[in-house]
């Protein structure tokens, strides 16, 4: 039985510290959702099928951007990147969690990003099943592992 | 002789996260390339002289695999060295890679001192 709720947690949170030096902490009462939300997205085929979505603030694939790049300035357009291969690198480390063996093999789509009003709103995304709420560092995430028959 | 590099990534970030570890190496390093894709990576190879490509799997247009295919084939570009740099987890398909002309393999997320590994034992220095 694979532990779906726990591993998408577990390969973002290492995907989080080796990529951009950042950390999920506890949830905070008083942490507020973001306003304007990004999407990122990316579907995998194999011997399991599924999607992983991410829904972050524009404030936090900021500073995603500066930390995977080492930048000091970045435009929306690298926070959507940013946030997109958080997506695949997250991705790449929770196949091998769902893979009965090394061999397995997984095809995986290009990840995309929904933004502006494509995006859902935060509301909308955490109600529905399966959402995780996370704080990484004072900017709360949301997250979903859909898996697919 | 100075190294040039080729980064083929569609992920700018990715590319610049990179280049800036291969900047803080101390090789001694000519010209950087950069490519979004597989097919923008063969026409730079065509142009330039290029001594490493680095190579991300999963990309739009043209992918990591289909390079390397195109590259072998070509009698200017089949012994240029390519590290393929991907979230690939599979033995089987890392294999398939190294048994089809990949020279090594760096899976991401990577640190800077796997990123100088791979590189100064794909080029022997």
């Amino acid at each position: 039985m694979i532990k779906t709720d726990t591993i998408l947690t577990d390969s973002l949170a290492q995907a989080l510290e080796t990529m951009a030096f950042l950390t999920i902490m506890p949830l905070e009462e008083d942490t507020a959702a973001p306003e304007k939300t990004v999407l990122a997205e990316i579907s995998f085929a194999g011997p399991n099928n599924g999607t992983i979505q991410i829904l972050a603030g524009l404030d936090l694939c900021r500073i995603l951007a500066e930390n995977i790049g080492a930048l000091t300035e970045v435009n929306d357009e690298t926070c959507y990147d940013a946030l997109k291969e958080l997506s695949n690198v997250t991705c790449g480390l929770l196949l091998p969690m769902l893979a009965s063996s090394g061999g397995d093999v997984f095809d995986v789509t290009v990840p995309a990003v929904k933004t502006g009003d494509d995006s859902p709103g935060w509301d909308e995304f955490v109600e529905q099943p399966n959402s995780c709420i996370l704080n990484i560092e004072g900017f709360l995430v949301a997250t979903r592992l859909i898996m697919k028959e | 002789m100075a190294l040039n590099i080729l980064i083929v990534d569609d992920s700018s970030l990715t590319r610049k996260a990179i280049k800036r570890i291969i900047d803080m190496l101390g090789l001694d390093v000519g010209q950087i390339f950069e490519a979004e894709n597989g097919m923008e990576a063969l026409k730079v190879l065509a142009e330039t002289n290029i001594n490493l490509v680095l190579a991300d799997l999963n990309m739009p247009e043209m992918g990591g695999v289909e390079m390397i295919y195109h590259m072998r084939g070509n009698e200017a570009t089949k012994d240029i060295p390519v590290v393929v740099v991907s979230t690939e987890s599979s033995t089987t398909r890392i294999e398939g890679l190294l048994a089809n002309g990949a020279k090594a393999y760096l899976h991401k997320p990577f640190t800077p001192e796997e990123v100088k590994e791979v590189i100064t034992q794909t080029i022997g220095v």
